[in-house]
C-alpha cells in the first residue's frame, strides 16, 4: 500500500473516531457507541425494576403482611411498571436497533446522528426526572396506566408531574429514535439490498419504528393534556366540567395495546436471525413472517379496547376486538411454526441463546394462549384486573420479549465488545431465569383464578392464596438472581472473556462481515448485498454486481474528511446519491439539558422561566437546522466525480427530507388525537358547546382562516416557482406566505383571547382551545421554516437548484401544505361542525 | 410479618371457579373449556417443537411455507373462529334476562355506598338480595374509577364518575359472598371489599321490613350516652344515622351493630373490633379517610354499645 493511501485510511479513521474527552463522549453521534449506551442504561434501570419486583414479592408472600404500608406499594408497584415499559423495554429495542440496524444494513450510521445523541439525553434525563421524584417524598402512585381522575389534579400529588414530564422527555427521546430508524432502514441500505433482500430483523424494527411514530404519539398527547389539566386546570378528564375519565383510556391504550408489539416485534426478529444461525440454515416461510410481521403491526392499533372489557361499554361492538385478538394470535402463531419449521431436524447447538430460545417458546406459547382467553371477553370479565392477567403479560413480556433479547446479548456480545460471552454464567443464569421465572408466574395464574386482584398490597389469609404466594416469591428470588448472574455475566465477559472472531457463528447478516467489534466507521468499504443472507452465497457475477461493486469501491475508506454513507433506492437498493452525516457535536446536548430545564420550569410552576427556557431550545433548534455541511472542494469535487453520484442532494435522496415526512407523520397523529378527543366528548356530552356557551364566531375566524387558505394557494405557485427555478417569484412568493402566516397567526390569536370561554371553563373550552392552539403552534413553527428558507435566499444568494437550497425549500413547503390542511380541518371541527351536525 | 402462619393454609372458596350464579357458572365452564382446547394446542406445539428438534435431518422431507401456513394459520384459524363464535354466543346469553331487582352502589374513597331505591333503604358496604332474582346492579362512583366484583356470582364492572354503568347478577341460592373493588384506587385499594348476602324469599322480606324501621332512641343510659358522644365527637360530620345526621362521606352507620365487617370488609364486626376501629382506623386500614379519636375510655366504650345496638 503506498504512503498517500495509508495516510488517506488514517485521515478517515480520525474522522470517524470518537473526540477524546469527558466532552467527545458526550457530543458522541455515532450510533455503535450510542446504541450500548441505550442498552446499558436500559439495563441499569431494568435492575433497578427487578430490585422493586423483589420488594414487592416480599410483601406478598404472606397473607395479612405488614412489612410495607399501602402507600409503599402503591409506589413500589407503579415505578416498577412504569420503569420496565417506559425505561427499559422501549429504550433497550431502540438501543438494539441504533447499534444494529445500520450494520445489518451496511450503513455507516443512522440517518440523524445529532439526534441520536438528542435522544439519549433526552431519555436518560427522563428517566432521571421520574425517579427525582424520590427526593420530594412523592413517588407517583397512579400506576404504570395512571387512569384518570386518579391520576388528575385532585387525587395525585406532586409524584405525577415528575411522572408525566419525565414520561415526556422519554417519548420525545423514543419517538425521534423511532423516525431515525424507519428513515436509515429505507434509505441507508447497501449497494444491492432490495427491499425483498431486507433480513427479517429489519423488517421487524421497521414496523416497530412505524408503531413507535402512531402509538407513542398519542401518548405523548395525552401525557401532555393531563399535565396541562394538572398545572393550568384544563378540564380534559375533570367530569365535573364536561370532562370525560374514559378519554383518557382510550388515548392511553391506543397507544399500550400497540406497545406490547413494539416491543414483542424486535424480539421476534431477533429469534428469525439467530434460529438461522443456530441451524444453518434460512427460515422458512420469509414471506409469511413478513406477513405477520405486517398484520401484527396493524392489527395491533384495532385492539385497544380489549383492555377495556369492563368499562361497561355497549357488549356486541366489544367483540370486535375479541375477533381483533384472535387475528393478532394468528400471526404469532405463524411466526412460532415458521421457527418450528426452520429447527426442523437440524440438530442445533445447546448453547445460552439456544437455551434462552426455548425458553421463548416454553413460556411465551403459554402467554399467548392464555392471551386469547383473556382476549375472551365473558371471561375477561372474571379475571380482568386479577393476578390472572399479571401472569398473562409477564409470560409474554418477559417469555416473549427478554428471553429473545438475553439470546440476542450472548449472540451479538463479540460485536458489541469484540469478546465472546461466557457460557458458564450463562447456563448458571439461564437455569435460575427459566425455574424462576416458571414457579413465579405458573402459579399467579391460580392465584388469580382463586380471586387476587393485582396492585393489592396485601390480601387477606381466608382467600386461600398463602402458600401459592410464598411458591412464587421463592421463583421471584431466583428469576431476579437468574438476571444479576446473567448480567454480571455479560458485564465480565465483555471485559475480560475470551477474544471473539470477526464470524464467531458462521452468521450470514452483514453485522459479522465486519471485524469484532466494527470499525469506527462501521463499514469502511459498504459491502454489496444481494440476498437475505450476504455471508453464505456467492453474488451472481453480471451487470449489476458490478455497477454496486463500483459504487461500494467509491466508498472505500472515502471520503475521508467528513462523514458519509450511501443512500439507495427505497425498493431495489440502487445507489442514488452520498448523504452527508454531521460528526460529533455539543448542540443536542445542550438542547436536551434547555428542554429539561422547560420541564423542570413547568414543575416548580415558573412558568415565566419556562417560556424563556423554550425561546433558547427553539434558538438551538434553529442553530442545529442552519449548520450546512462544509465540504472541502478539492476533495468533493474528486469524490464526486469517481462515485457519479450527488454529494449533497434533495427530496426523497436525502434523509433530511424522509425525516419532515416522519415530523408530519408525528403532527398529522397528534391532529388525529386531538380530533378523536373533540368528537369524544361532544359524544358523552348532553349539548355542545357545553354548559349553554355561545358557537365560536365566524366573524373574526373565517378571514383568519381565508388568510390561511390564500397562504397555501400562494405556496402552491411557489412551489412550481422552485421547480422552474424562478428565484425572483419565490422571494417575493415566500415572503408573501410569511406574512400570511403571520396575519393568520395574531388574528387567530385575537380571536382566541376574546372567546367569551377558557380552557379552564369546562371540557369544551379545553379541547376548543387546544386544537386551536395546535394549529397555532404549527403555523408558527411553519412561518418560522418559511422565514428560515426565505432568510437563506436573502443571505447567500445561492442559485435555486442548490442542493441545501432545495431541501431547505421543499421541506418548509411540505410543512406550510401540513399547517394549511390542519388549519383546515381544525377549522372545519372547531368552528363549522357544531353549526352542521 | 407473619411467615410462619402459612402452615395452616385455608381453602380458597371465593373464587369464580366455584360459581353461586348462573354467570359465572357459565364463564366457569368457558375458563374449563379453553383450557381444555388450549392446554391441547399447547402441548402440540410443544411436541412438535421437540420432534423438530430430536429427529434427524433428512433432506427433501423438510416442511416449508405450506407446513407453516397450514399449521401455523389454517388450524389455528379453524379453532380460533369456533371458539369466537362460542364467545359471541356465550356475550349474548349472559347479557339476556329481565330483573326482578334493583340496587344502586356508589363507591367512595374506599368504601361502597349501598341504595336501595324501591326500597328506600340506605346501607354501606354489605348488599342485600333476593335470592332466585337477576339483580341490576346501577353502579357508579364518586370520584375516581373503581370496580365492581363478587367472583362467584359473575364478571366485574367498573365504576366510573362520568355516568352509571350496568352488572346483572344472580345467587342461585342463599348464600353469603365476598365482593371487592378491582380497579386499582390507589391508598388503601387492597382494603376496599364488601359482603354481598342472597335471602331465602320470606327471610328477604323478614330483613326489609327490619331494615325499613327508624332505630328507637335508646333509653339505657350507657346508650344515650354514646349516642351523646356521636354527636358531640364529629362523628355525625361524615356518618349518617337515619334521624340522626345525613352525611355520606363515610358510611351509612343505620345499621352498623348488624353488619359483618367494619372498615369495608377488612375486619370482622365484634364489640372488641368496633372499639379498636373507632380507636384508630389507620392501624387496621392505613389511608382511610376516617381519622383516629382521642375518646375517654368510658365515651369510647359508651359509643361502641350505641353503635352496636343499632339493628
Amino acid at each position: 500500500m503506498n504512503p498517500s493511501a495509508e495516510k488517506n485510511r488514517q485521515r478517515f479513521t480520525r474522522t470517524w473516531q470518537t473526540p477524546p474527552g469527558i466532552a467527545g463522549w458526550i457530543a458522541e453521534v455515532n450510533n455503535r457507541p450510542l446504541g450500548i449506551r441505550y442498552m446499558v442504561t436500559s439495563l441499569a434501570f431494568f435492575l433497578v425494576a427487578v430490585v422493586l419486583a423483589m420488594v414487592m414479592r416480599t410483601q406478598l408472600a404472606v397473607p395479612d403482611n405488614n412489612l410495607l404500608t399501602p402507600d409503599t406499594y402503591n409506589r413500589v408497584f407503579t415505578m416498577h411498571g412504569s420503569t420496565m415499559l417506559y425505561l427499559f423495554a422501549v429504550p433497550f429495542i431502540e438501543g438494539l436497533g441504533l447499534y444494529l440496524i445500520p450494520l445489518f444494513i451496511g450503513s455507516r450510521d443512522v440517518a440523524f446522528p445529532r439526534f441520536t445523541n438528542f435522544g439519549y439525553w433526552m431519555y436518560l434525563f427522563g428517566g432521571l426526572t421520574m425517579y427525582a421524584s424520590i427526593f420530594t417524598g412523592q413517588v407517583p402512585d397512579a400506576g404504570w396506566t395512571a387512569y384518570t381522575p386518579l391520576s388528575g389534579p385532585r387525587f395525585s400529588d406532586m409524584g405525577l408531574d415528575f411522572w408525566l414530564l419525565g414520561l415526556s422527555m422519554v417519548e420525545i427521546g423514543g419517538i425521534g429514535a423511532a423516525v431515525e430508524i424507519v428513515v436509515t432502514i429505507l434509505k441507508l441500505r447497501t449497494p444491492g439490498m432490495g427491499i425483498q433482500h431486507m433480513p427479517i430483523l429489519v423488517w421487524s424494527y421497521l414496523a416497530a419504528g412505524v408503531m413507535i411514530l402512531f402509538g407513542f404519539t398519542p401518548l405523548l398527547l395525552a401525557t401532555l393534556l393531563l399535565e396541562l389539566e394538572r398545572s393550568l386546570g384544563f378540564r380534559f378528564f375533570d367530569v365535573h366540567a364536561g370532562g370525560n375519565s374514559l378519554l383518557w383510556q382510550h388515548l392511553f391504550w391506543f397507544f399500550g395495546h400497540p406497545e406490547v408489539y413494539i416491543i414483542f416485534l424486535p424480539a421476534t426478529g431477533v429469534l428469525s436471525t439467530i434460529i438461522p444461525v443456530l441451524t444453518g440454515r434460512r427460515l422458512v416461510a420469509y414471506n409469511l413472517v413478513i406477513v405477520a410481521i405486517m398484520v401484527t403491526a396493524f392489527v395491533s392499533f384495532g385492539l385497544w379496547t380489549h383492555h377495556m372489557f369492563t368499562a361497561g361499554l355497549p357488549d356486541l361492538p366489544m367483540l370486535f376486538f375479541t375477533a381483533a385478538s384472535f387475528m393478532i394470535a394468528l400471526a404469532s402463531g405463524i411466526q412460532v411454526f415458521a421457527w418450528i419449521a426452520t429447527f426442523w431436524g437440524s440438530r442445533p447447538p445447546y448453547t445460552v441463546p439456544m437455551l434462552f430460545i426455548l425458553g421463548f417458546f416454553f413460556v411465551f406459547v403459554n402467554g399467548g394462549l392464555t392471551g386469547v382467553m383473556v382476549a375472551t371477553m365473558p371471561f375477561d370479565w372474571q379475571v380482568h384486573d386479577t393476578n390472572f392477567v399479571v401472569a398473562h403479560f409477564h409470560h409474554v413480556l418477559i417469555g416473549g420479549a427478554v428471553f429473545p433479547f438475553l439470546a440476542g446479548m450472548y449472540h451479538w456480545l463479540p460485536k458489541f465488545s469484540g469478546r465472546l460471552a461466557g457460557e458458564k454464567c450463562g447456563r448458571i443464569g439461564f437455569g435460575l431465569i427459566f425455574i424462576g421465572f416458571n414457579f413465579t408466574f405458573v402459579p399467579m395464574y391460580i392465584i388469580g383464578l382463586l380471586g387476587m386482584r393485582r396492585r393489592v398490597f396485601t390480601y387477606p389469609e381466608e382467600l386461600g392464596v398463602g402458600t401459592l404466594n410464598f411458591i412464587s416469591t421463592l421463583g421471584a428470588y431466583s428469576l431476579g438472581s437468574g438476571f444479576a448472574v446473567v448480567l454480571l455475566g455479560l458485564i465480565w465477559s465483555a471485559w475480560r472473556g475470551r477474544l471473539a472472531a470477526d464470524n464467531p457463528w458462521n452468521g450470514a447478516t452483514l453485522e459479522w462481515s465486519t471485524p469484532s467489534p466494527p470499525h469506527a466507521s462501521g463499514f469502511q468499504r459498504p459491502p454489496v448485498a444481494r440476498d437475505r443472507y450476504p455471508l453464505w452465497l456467492e453474488p451472481p457475477q453480471d451487470a449489476l454486481q458490478s455497477e454496486l461493486t463500483r459504487a461500494a469501491d467509491g466508498l472505500d475508506h472515502r471520503p475521508v474528511s467528513w462523514r458519509a454513507t450511501l443512500v439507495t433506492d427505497v425498493t431495489n437498493g440502487i445507489p442514488q446519491a452520498v448523504q452527508y452525516l454531521p460528526g460529533s457535536t455539543l448542540l443536542p446536548f445542550f438542547t436536551a439539558v434547555a428542554i429539561l430545564g422547560v420541564f423542570i420550569s413547568v414543575l416548580l410552576k415558573n412558568f415565566i422561566a419556562a417560556i424563556a427556557l423554550t425561546l433558547l431550545v427553539l434558538g438551538l433548534f434553529g442553530r442545529w437546522l442552519t449548520i450546512d455541511p462544509d465540504l472541502p472542494r478539492e476533495e468533493a469535487d474528486a469524490f464526486a466525480e469517481r462515485m457519479q453520484l450527488p454529494l449533497l442532494s434533495s427530496g426523497t435522496r436525502t434523509v433530511g427530507w424522509w425525516g419532515m415526512l416522519g415530523m408530519i407523520a408525528i403532527l398529522f397523529t397528534v391532529l388525529a388525537a386531538l380530533i378523536y378527543g373533540y368528537f369524544y366528548l361532544r359524544l358523552y356530552s348532553d349539548e355542545w358547546p357545553q354548559m349553554g356557551l355561545p358557537l365560536p364566531g365566524l366573524a373574526g375566524s373565517l378571514p383568519a382562516y381565508g388568510l390561511l387558505v390564500a397562504s397555501g394557494v400562494v405556496q402552491f405557485f411557489n412551489m412550481r416557482a422552485r421547480m422552474r427555478g424562478d428565484r425572483r417569484f419565490l422571494l417575493r412568493g415566500m415572503a408573501a406566505v410569511v406574512i400570511l402566516g403571520a396575519a393568520f397567526t395574531s388574528g387567530e390569536l385575537w380571536n382566541l383571547a376574546n372567546m367569551p370561554f377558557s380552557p379552564k371553563t369546562n371540557a369544551y373550552g379545553s379541547i376548543f382551545f387546544t386544537l386551536n392552539g395546535f394549529v397555532l403552534l404549527t403555523v408558527l413553527a411553519g412561518v418560522l421554516l418559511m422565514g428560515g428558507a426565505l432568510m437563506r435566499m436573502l443571505l447567500l444568494e445561492e442559485p435555486v437548484d442548490t442542493p441545501r437550497l432545495q431541501l431547505w425549500l421543499q421541506n418548509s413547503e411540505l410543512f406550510w401544505f401540513f399547517a394549511v390542511a390542519a388549519g383546515l380541518v381544525a377549522f372545519v371541527t372547531t368552528y363549522l361542525a357544531p353549526r352542521i351536525l | 410479618m407473619n411467615f410462619f402462619n402459612t402452615a395452616r393454609e385455608v381453602t380458597a372458596t371465593e373464587h369464580m371457579l366455584n360459581p353461586a350464579g348462573p354467570a359465572a357458572a357459565r364463564i366457569a365452564e368457558i375458563w374449563w373449556e379453553m383450557l381444555v382446547v388450549y392446554g391441547i394446542v399447547y402441548l402440540v406445539t410443544m411436541a412438535l417443537l421437540v420432534w423438530a428438534l430430536a429427529i434427524r435431518r433428512r433432506e427433501g422431507s423438510r416442511p416449508g411455507s405450506r407446513f407453516v401456513f397450514i399449521a401455523g394459520f389454517v388450524i389455528p384459524t379453524v379453532i380460533l373462529v369456533i371458539m369466537l363464535f362460542a364467545a359471541i354466543l356465550d356475550t349474548m346469553e349472559l347479557g339476556k334476562g329481565e330483573p326482578g331487582f334493583r340496587v344502586k352502589v356508589t363507591s367512595h374513597h374506599w368504601w361502597f355506598e349501598v341504595q336501595y331505591p324501591d326500597l328506600g333503604i340506605v346501607d354501606a358496604n354489605e348488599i342485600n338480595i333476593p335470592a332466585g332474582v337477576l339483580t341490576d346492579f346501577e353502579l357508579q362512583s364518586h370520584a375516581v374509577v373503581h370496580s365492581f366484583w363478587i367472583p362467584r356470582l359473575g364478571g366485574k364492572r367498573d365504576m366510573l364518575p362520568d355516568h352509571p354503568t350496568h352488572l346483572m347478577l344472580m345467587a342461585d341460592e342463599a348464600g353469603e359472598f365476598r365482593g371487592t373493588c378491582t380497579e386499582y384506587c390507589a391508598g388503601p385499594h387492597a382494603l376496599m371489599a364488601f359482603r354481598l348476602i342472597a335471602h331465602d324469599p320470606e327471610e328477604f322480606e323478614q330483613w326489609v321490613r327490619r331494615r325499613s324501621r327508624i332505630p328507637e332512641e335508646p333509653s339505657d343510659p350507657l346508650l344515650v350516652r354514646g349516642r351523646e358522644v356521636f354527636m358531640e365527637q364529629g362523628c355525625m360530620a361524615c356518618h349518617a344515622i337515619r334521624g340522626l345526621s345525613e352525611s355520606n362521606t363515610g358510611p351509612d352507620l343505620t345499621h352498623v351493630g348488624s353488619r359483618r365487617t367494619l372498615g369495608a370488609g377488612t375486619i370482622p364486626n365484634s364489640e372488641g373490633s368496633l372499639a379498636g376501629w373507632i380507636a384508630n382506623p389507620q392501624t387496621i386500614k392505613p389511608g382511610s379517610l376516617m381519622p383516629r379519636s382521642f375518646l375517654s375510655p368510658e365515651d369510647l366504650h359508651a359509643l361502641t354499645a350505641y353503635l352496636r345496638s343499632l339493628p
